[in-house]
């Protein structure tokens, strides 16, 4: 497998508006709600908290890797996707007459935040949406390698999950999160690491305090201290008992 | 510049309102009979749908944590499929054949009857399980139990081009040696969820779908599971020759009223095999039934291709079956081309007279070498696939 380069990088998580508040360690409590600055004001104002999330992250890790937000294809990966939304809908119809809200009905496809990204950044390339549980952050870097692969340039690839609600809430809980990553088939200006061989594997875990180690796409927040750490090392991408997955990353010299 | 990709298909299933095999399916959509029934589900409206025929079984043993309306459905497609999944595993290891499947609800129909018995009873029932029956990835952990395939798998959710565009990810895992097969398909069953939001958005009809009619009202809701077995290479008639995929970017639910992202897709399919569109003998329209889709199509389809390739959808058979709609109408498109013959457009007639496109209604057999089949979903997403015979 062909190396690709990843530099540009977003995140997003309550008290966390930034990588580098997350990297730092520094809490931020007035950090409650993206900025979404990409969303036009009824764009916005439609969207869910779990889409506003997603695109912060997105316009981050474009804006960090000198992406085109009218041309880039994107690749968005959410093991449960819009599943407040959803949820919600389920409430509106238990009564024998009841509809759920136009808006939420298109607002609830996985795509929600895909096609809201397109839409507000009047970008028509292809983007596409994966689901692969616990091995979603797995699964979307083998999408975006075969992307790259196949047809060149770069992509933004997009990690975002929030908690089932009640009655279906995970145990134990974990909070909303939303992690970027810009990468390319070629090395850029804006290239921090090449990674290679993806395979399955395990390696061990970097060590991540409290709830976020059960989030399903815990391991882009591993992915993303990679980026920002350029050090050779193996990154692993998912919780399987039977292994897992693995990336090899290595640092690209200073341009 | 290298000669483009193409891909065998080595076997395929699929079963829908139609019938419950593949046989039975095919032979109804041969003779032009539709499988669209009114609606016996409870609903404060009417409307026609597309039920898959005969009983389900229900899922045991190991796989019985995966039982739901939608593991039922994939069950019996998985049961048609195995013996080929299995000798593909054989020939080029487990871990070398990858899953790809596309859904748009997932198990949302158990959630419901999950949902309505916790806000009744207090608690959810004994046997529901969230991660094996609601979440997207239970589609795709059934079947590698079922086939023992080991490579890769996920689910690809965009909604109604869900099943479109995992032949895009099939095609990138092998032309990159991700995967030397790829077992690629779409799951969707019918829910409360999008019978009732489908009417939200005033889309459904209440009789049975005409597309492409002058008189067409609007969609119906069907149920179903197809899926393929694509390979690196292997003596198949049919190869997967490309597939285009782009963006509306301009509504989450209306398409560009001039069709700007469903001809960006036609002509990436297009570009990718290096085919002309006069070489394209019929094309498997997306038609949902739809005022705007059909118009918007119909013009796109038009512009590229001229009047005179027919143009059919097969949603007045088999019903709109969202995220397993895209695997459906690929199979479709691979049986005009092995068999010889254009389904007839049920109910098409008459016809609109601004949609300048050929609509046959009756079955024709033309040759038929390559064909065309368009998805196009919420959130503007399109994607177009070309299959075609072996040069």
């Amino acid at each position: 497998m062909k190396a690709v380069y990843a530099g540009g990088i977003g995140l997003w998580t309550a008290g966390y508006p930034c990588p580098e508040a997350w990297i730092a360690r520094e809490a931020d409590p007035a950090a409650t709600a993206p900025a979404s600055a990409l969303l036009p004001a009824a764009l916005k104002r439609r969207s869910s908290l779990l889409t506003r999330m997603a695109i912060e992250t997105f316009a981050q890790a474009a804006a960090s890797g000198g992406a085109d937000l009218a041309t880039v294809p994107t690749v968005w990966g959410s093991a449960y996707g819009e599943i407040d939304t959803t949820i919600a809908m389920l409430e509106m119809m238990r009564e024998p007459d009841g509809l759920p809200s136009p808006t939420r009905f298109h607002n609830s496809v996985h795509n929600t935040a895909a096609g809201t990204a397109s839409i507000a950044g009047k970008n028509r390339a292809m983007s596409t949406s994966l689901a692969a549980g616990r091995e979603t952050v797995a699964m979307g870097l083998l999408e975006t390698l075969a992307l790259l692969g196949e047809r060149g340039g770069d992509a933004v690839l997009v990690f975002f999950d929030e908690p089932p609600p009640a009655p279906f809430a995970p145990v134990p809980a974990w909070p909303a999160l939303a992690v970027a990553f810009h990468l390319s088939a070629e090395r850029r200006p804006t290239s921090r690491i090449a990674l290679a061989e993806l395979r399955r594997g395990s390696a061990a875990a970097l060590p991540m305090a409290g709830p976020y180690a059960f989030h399903p796409c815990a391991p882009a927040l591993g992915l993303l201290e990679a980026v920002v750490k350029q050090e050779q090392q193996s990154v692993p991408l998912g919780h399987r008992a039977d292994g897992g997955w693995v990336v090899e990353a290595r640092p690209v010299p200073e341009s | 510049m290298s000669p483009p990709l193409s891909h065998p298909v080595t076997a395929y299933a699929l079963t829908n309102a139609l019938g419950a095999t593949t046989a039975e399916v095919i032979a109804l959509l041969s003779q032009g009979q539709g499988g669209l029934a009114p609606c016996s589900w409870p609903l404060p409206f009417e409307t026609f749908v597309g039920e898959v025929r005969g009983e389900l079984c229900a899922l045991t043993g190991a796989e019985a944590p995966y039982d739901s309306r939608l593991g039922r459905i994939s069950g019996r497609v998985l049961e048609e499929l195995s013996p080929a999944v299995a000798r593909a595993c054989a020939r080029w290891g487990r871990e070398r054949v990858a899953v790809v499947l596309g859904t748009s609800t997932g198990g949302i129909h158990e959630t419901e009857l999950a949902f309505d018995a916790h806000q009744r009873e207090g608690k959810l029932p004994a046997g529901f399980d969230f991660e094996r029956q609601h979440a997207f990835h239970a589609l795709v952990e059934l079947a590698q139990r079922r086939t023992g395939a080991a490579g890769p798998a996920y689910v690809v959710s965009t909604a109604c081009s869900s099943s479109g565009k995992v032949l895009g990810t099939a095609r990138r895992l092998l032309a990159t040696g991700l995967a030397d097969a790829v077992l690629v398909g779409g799951v969707d069953s019918l829910c409360q969820t999008t019978l009732r939001g489908f009417r939200s958005l005033e889309v459904l009809s209440s009789k049975p779908c005409r597309p492409f009619a002058k008189e067409r009202d609007g969609l119906n809701i069907g149920e179903g599971g197809a899926m393929l077995l694509v390979e690196r290479e292997a003596d198949a008639r049919v190869h997967l020759l490309g597939v285009g995929e782009s963006s509306d970017a301009h509504h989450m639910s209306h398409p560009h009223p001039d069709g700007v992202g469903m001809k960006a897709s036609m002509l990436e399919a297009l570009e990718q095999a290096a085919v002309a569109p006069a070489e394209i003998d019929y094309i498997n329209a997306h038609g949902t039934g739809t005022q705007l889709n059909d118009l918007t199509e119909g013009k796109a389809i038009a512009a590229l291709f001229g009047g005179e390739v027919p143009v059919v959808s097969t949603k007045a058979y088999t019903g709109h079956m969202l995220g397993a709609g895209g695997a459906t109408e690929a199979i479709f498109s691979i049986v005009a081309i092995e068999q010889g013959w254009v389904p007839a457009a049920l109910r098409a007639d008459p016809l609109d007279p601004e949609i300048p496109i050929h609509i046959p209604p009756a079955r024709l057999e033309p040759p038929v070498r390559k064909v065309l089949s368009n998805s196009f979903a919420f959130g503007g997403s399109n994607v177009s696939v070309l299959f075609g015979a072996l040069r």
